[in-house]
């Protein structure tokens, strides 16, 4: 079994706004946010529609990011300074403090700023400003831990906490923070139109009629540690990771494999310590293309071995997209349903796909978590599949204990 | 005996131009296409010329290697080129003509699932971006045989670019001073030590931190080595290596450079012993690998 995991702060940029609250206010109203990209016309595709940060909030995160290189080196620091925060860390210099944040596109901002002409007109781009590494770690936080910058595609956003996880597992840090983002650039609006994977309509994950996802952008960041070390300072544990699995389908870039997938799943559970019908919910990765939803539902059944999943909610058709930012905001997502004890509904849905056989989805209003321990879901292109398990401090600590190291 | 981390080196091979800049044949294989992904990305074919020597078999064919076999690599650029072709044509010349496996097959990760796709590694499969990377990626590995999610990783760096982007590069302060600028690959083979047959070296520790404001490259190696080697014994007898962007005089291959160095300079250099391989990039991020390379370590195996 995996060593439990709190997790002790959150930051969050998103559509929604700046606060997990926020986030949770918008999930629960089921709020439509896409529209046309504020940042300039992009009518040479063919599909605009897109869930965007505005212009008001980004006005915000500028200014309390400064020396911050980039849009997405503004989100990062604003999210990482939000989650130390929070965690109210201790001051120590022998506190071991690393950070793993991740993006798809952060060292492409600066050359779609200047192939498009939008940057200031002296500027050349410097090497650094190419580099996603030095681009998002914040440059004002001495780290004494270890750092990195992951790149799994749209998985990234929990697999980077996963990579934190096994960092603390190693014993390398007290203390990480870990994350994913990405901002919307014309390069990805392009590249996800030329994949026909987009629609003008609304994401409506699991409907039938779901023609494709709507992209965003946004960060979320969470500060992690182990358990004990947590509850032994006093730190308010918000939730608790207790299993986390990755794998990879190793087949095409971009269709995703039930079996691949599966193979997570079963990981997260095995290391969790959790049977599936513990699982009192399932925030899914959900992107509302055909192909993803089913492949998403037939994988839980075979990790499950069986027809019947828990209730199921996705989260995209409110906050869209945010590739590798995607997986950190729906685990923040999971963690106001545990502290809220209720899975959101899934927006943009009246009726359920009956391709997928009855799978449960939440639809129409919330819906009580019976049992509060909940799946996140995020896969990527190339078959990057990471899963992972969340609990409240409650019911981690009414369980018998496992293991305490991560073997 | 130096006390190790049960992870050892099997073997490192290298994919990069001659000192003046030529191209072998072999530099990228010659399959453009394949069954499962469709198209090749020179970056994959660069980084598969390299991995194809790690593997008793011929590059399409299937075998299942097993759910236990990773993928870490690090790179630095990665897909900027395939996003600057991608805004230019679809600005020139219509979006229309932009062919749309770019996206999915220039994106960073898109070479590491390449080459778990070509050889049916399923394990856990990572990118990490930055100059660092290439090192990062084999920390990374060693960490995940060590949290037991793999059984054996394929690890290392890769870099890419084009003849203009080169140029542009090494008109950057950073590059001035380097010999050259050159793409290349530099990959590791890791394996939990108990499955290993005949490994070149053993891998002794790791470390990551960040460069304090002023601090000396020496301090920066010492304080890693310190974090990677616990041993102050055996610490006195390492050999320590830098490598950063733009060393004077040696050619860069950016994310590739240290894993290109570690297999080429390190395991394959002629000098067993204890050897600490620091490298720094343009933020503040530096990292480490500690490995202990045996005697029978040789370039012709």
């Amino acid at each position: 079994m995996q060593r439990p995991i709190a997790i002790t702060g959150t930051g969050i940029v998103s559509p929604a706004g700046l606060s997990t609250g926020a986030l949770w206010q918008s999930l629960i109203r089921q709020d439509d946010l896409s529209g046309h990209w504020q940042k300039r016309d992009l009518q040479r595709y063919p599909v605009n529609n897109v869930v965007s940060i505005s212009e008001e909030l980004w006005s915000r995160v500028d200014s309390s990011a400064p020396g911050a290189t980039g849009r997405s080196g503004s989100l990062a620091m604003f999210a990482v300074n939000q989650a130390i925060q929070e965690a109210d860390l201790p001051r120590s210099r022998d506190l071991r403090l690393g950070c793993v944040l991740s993006t798809t596109t952060a060292g492409v901002e600066a050359i779609e700023n200047d192939v498009l002409s939008l940057g200031p007109p002296e500027a050349g781009i410097t090497p650094s400003q190419l580099d996603g590494s030095a681009v998002l770690l914040p440059q004002n936080r001495q780290w004494t831990g270890p750092t990195g910058v992951l790149s799994n595609a749209c998985s990234s956003g929990l697999v980077a906490p996963g990579m934190a996880i096994d960092i603390l597992a190693a014993g390398e840090a007290d203390v990480m923070i870990a994350g994913g983002l990405d901002i919307l650039l014309e390069y990805t609006i392009c590249g996800f139109n030329g994949l026909r994977l987009t629609t003008e309509e609304g994401c409506r994950p699991f409907a039938a009629g779901r023609r494709g996802a709507v992209l965003s952008e946004g960060v979320a960041c969470l500060c992690m540690e182990p358990l004990e070390a947590a509850l032994a300072r006093g730190a308010s544990v918000k939730a608790v990771v207790t299993g986390y699995g990755i794998s990879c389908d190793a087949g095409h870039t971009t269709a995703p494999d039930p079996e691949g997938i599966a193979r997570a799943i079963r990981e997260a559970l095995e290391r969790s310590g959790t049977e599936p019908e513990e699982i009192g919910g399932v925030f899914a990765h959900a992107t509302g293309t055909q192909a993803n939803d089913s492949a998403e539902v037939a994988a839980m059944r075979i990790a499950f071995g069986c027809e019947e999943l828990p209730p199921i909610t996705a989260v995209k058709a409110v906050i869209g997209h945010a590739q590798a930012g995607a997986g950190a905001l729906t685990l923040l997502a999971a963690i106001k349903a545990l502290e809220h004890a209720e899975l959101p509904p899934t927006a943009g849905l009246s009726e359920v796909d009956p391709a997928l056989n009855g799978a449960d989805v939440v639809v129409g209003k919330p819906r009580p978590i019976k049992k509060k321990k909940l799946m996140i879901n995020a896969f990527g292109f190339g078959g990057n599949n990471g899963v992972m398990i969340v609990s409240d401090l409650e019911s981690v600590l009414g369980e018998p204990k496992g293991e305490t190291v991560n073997a | 005996m130096l006390e190790a981390t049960g992870i050892d080196l099997v073997l490192g091979v290298t994919n990069r131009p001659g000192e003046d800049g030529s191209l072998s044949e072999s530099f990228l294989v010659t399959e453009r296409r394949s069954r499962k992904i469709g198209n090749l990305p020179d970056n994959a074919r660069m980084v598969l010329a390299a991995a194809r020597h790690c593997f008793p078999i011929g590059l399409f064919d299937s075998i299942a290697l097993g759910d236990r076999v990773g993928v870490s690599i690090g790179t630095l650029y990665g897909s900027t080129g395939v996003a600057e072709k991608c805004l230019l044509t679809a600005r020139d010349e219509g979006f229309r003509q932009v062919t749309p496996s770019w996206y999915a097959t220039g994106l960073p990760n898109a070479t590491a699932a390449i080459v778990a796709a070509v050889h049916n590694l399923k394990g856990p499969n990572h990118t990490l971006l930055g100059y660092p990377a290439g090192i990062e990626a084999i920390i990374l590995g060693c960490r995940q045989i060590m949290t037991e999610r793999a059984d054996q990783v394929l690890a290392g760096g890769f870099d890419l670019m084009s003849s203009e982007q080169a140029e542009k590069l090494r008109k950057a302060s950073e590059f001035h001073q380097a010999a050259a600028l050159y793409s290349g690959a530099g990959l590791v083979w890791l394996s939990r030590g108990s499955d290993a047959g005949n490994s070149q070296a053993r891998i002794v520790g790791w470390s990551q931190t960040v460069r304090q404001n002023d601090e000396s490259d020496k301090s920066l190696i010492e304080r890693l080595t310190s974090l990677a080697v616990p041993d102050a014994e055996a610490r006195r007898t390492a050999v320590q290596h830098l490598v950063y962007p733009g060393r004077p005089g040696e050619a860069d291959y950016l994310a590739a450079t240290a894993p290109i160095y570690l297999v080429e300079s390190i395991l394959y250099g002629g000098v067993p012993g204890l050897h600490v391989l620091a490298v720094r990039g343009f933020g503040q991020s530096a990292a480490c690998l500690a490995v202990e390379v045996l005697e029978a370590a040789r370039l012709d195996s």
